[in-house]
């Protein structure tokens, strides 16, 4: 456990601290957890 | 690919997902792994799946440390109004859910239309009992739906160019997508001068806002609870 736990401070220490995809609406304080679902067919594996 | 579709539309060389990992050595728990992948535009395709695939070797072999556990090892700034180290998670289901038989039963597995979302966006991939792969994608209420339409085109557009293409490099594939960029950039323009004048006409009157409740609000929002998904 506390080598993963090196792992892990070292593997995400210093990574930006979002991802900042740009969203249609404004983001408030707060998710508001609401969403929906998009699906795609990607053929045969 | 989806670390190039996020990279694609936020434009950074440095992009952290999460994958959904249920295969903890000791007993069976989901975790979040969180797999931050570092790459420029000169790497091929060939070359950036194989740094996804270190990166997430590298996870697997780390998997015992909780979700929650990192959040409180890292101490990320506090923001409500995002989940903590990854805003989009990615889930890979290639077991299929075993068919349920009762001697004069028939069943069917039926989607259940859930109109929620814990993350930006959650993509899944998942093999059908056929061999054939479906893909869905999950989005929080900050998308249109037109929007996440287009994005599941342009995941399914790197995918295929991928597989035709597996030693190009990632910035020729970026210049392709470019122009449609701009269009959206400009019309994303002119949708936000739009929303600012709906605004200020809905804006109420200065009197409204007291200086008090700002700093209590201010207040709430730096002195809460970190805001996290126990793992």
């Amino acid at each position: 456990m506390k080598e993963s736990l090196e792992y892990w401070k070292k593997q995400l220490q210093g990574a930006p601290p979002v991802l900042d995809l740009p969203t249609d609406y404004a983001r408030g304080a707060e998710p508001s957890y609401l969403g929906g679902m998009v699906n795609l067919g990607l053929g045969a594996n | 690919m989806a670390v190039h579709v996020a990279k694609r539309y936020c434009g950074g060389t440095d992009v952290a997902i999460a994958i959904i990992w249920d295969r903890r050595s000791d007993r069976v728990v989901v975790n979040q792994l969180v797999l931050r992948t570092e790459f420029s535009g000169s790497l091929t395709f060939r070359e950036l799946l194989s740094r996804v695939r270190e990166v997430t070797l590298s996870a697997y072999a780390h998997q015992d440390v909780p979700f929650g556990k990192l959040v409180e090892l890292l101490q990320p700034k506090r923001d409500f109004s995002r989940n903590p180290l990854f805003q989009v998670m990615v889930i890979f289901q290639n077991a299929p859910v075993p068919r349920l038989e009762f001697s004069g039963l028939k069943l069917e597995p039926l989607e259940i239309d859930i109109e929620s979302s814990v993350f930006d966006l959650s993509l899944a991939f998942v093999v059908e009992h056929d061999g054939e792969v479906r893909a869905s994608l999950r989005h929080s209420s900050l998308f249109k739906t037109a929007t996440v339409e287009r994005m599941m085109q342009d995941l399914s557009a790197v995918l295929q160019c991928m597989v035709q293409t597996p030693d190009r490099q990632l910035s020729t594939v970026e210049v392709a997508f470019k122009m449609e960029d701009t269009k959206q950039a400009a019309e994303k323009t002119v949708r936000k001068e739009a929303r600012f004048n709906r605004l200020m006409d809905l804006k109420p009157k200065p009197a409204a806002i007291s200086k008090t409740s700002l700093v209590a609000h201010g207040n709430l929002i730096s002195g809460g609870p970190c805001h996290c998904i126990p793992a």
